[in-house]
């Protein structure tokens, strides 16, 4: 009888908003998408969510949502005086997100089974590191899938 | 026999869920609960013994005692599971 896939999409986003909203960090959404690669992984990794703070950082991971409804988890690469500019690991577009579309925030993540607070350095300096390639990221994303195709070969 | 404190109810999409919400929702601990399931559920938030929850049932529904002791049996067999008794 545990959530066993019955409850999912929408569904449990609508949970997981109420229950942030009401101050509780939900503990842990298996993350969905292509998005957040090569961080989170669809089937493996899950995210602990977290309360907003005042105002996010560089770097945070939010969760939004998008007019049409569609809950998004992507990276603050810019924080502006009203707006933050998101924009996921493995994609190439910007999004403009208002404070009025902010759910929630990661605030660790499990990798391999292994939880991963958003303060350790390993995962802060991969930030960084795959912010400051962003121009050069489509080459590296192509690179990587060609090397899979290859090891598929 | 009783719930462990700290327990929210929700009703998600028509379904009724069940997860521990104190601080931290762990959502691999929620359990969806049909009509039964949260009937008994409520009864055990206060303190309960099986005989009880068995009358009850036979009081609710339509159902013959080995049925309803059944579905007690595996209702409070689960919550065990979980460790979601106090």
């Amino acid at each position: 009888m545990r959530n066993e896939g019955f409850i999912e999409g929408e569904e449990l986003m609508q949970l997981v908003r109420e229950q942030v909203l009401s101050g509780q960090v939900i503990r842990y959404l298996p993350f969905r998408g292509r998005s957040m690669l090569p961080m989170l992984r669809e089937g493996k990794d899950s995210v602990e969510l977290s309360p907003l703070p005042e105002k996010l950082k560089k770097y945070d991971l939010p969760v939004y949502q998008y007019p049409s409804g569609k809950y998004v988890m992507h990276r603050v690469v810019a924080v502006k005086d009203d707006y933050y500019v998101c924009n996921g690991d493995n994609l190439v577009q910007m999004e403009k997100i208002y404070p009025d579309q902010l759910v929630a925030v990661v605030s660790a993540f499990t990798r391999d089974g292994k939880r991963i607070e958003v303060s350790n350095p390993g995962y802060r300096l991969y930030c960084r590191f795959w912010c400051a390639i962003r121009p050069f990221r489509h080459f590296v994303i192509r690179l990587r899938s060609n090397l899979a195709n290859i090891k598929k070969g | 026999m009783k719930l462990k404190e700290g327990f929210i109810l929700r009703t998600v999409a028509g379904q009724t869920v069940a997860l521990p919400s104190e601080g931290v929702t762990n959502l691999d601990m929620m359990i969806t609960l049909n009509d039964t399931g949260k009937f008994l559920w409520e009864k055990l938030t206060v303190d309960a013994e099986k005989a009880d929850l068995v009358e009850a049932l036979l009081a609710e529904y339509d159902v013959d005692r080995e049925r309803a002791e059944k579905s007690v049996d595996t209702f409070i067999a689960r919550l065990k599971e979980l460790d979601f008794l106090a």
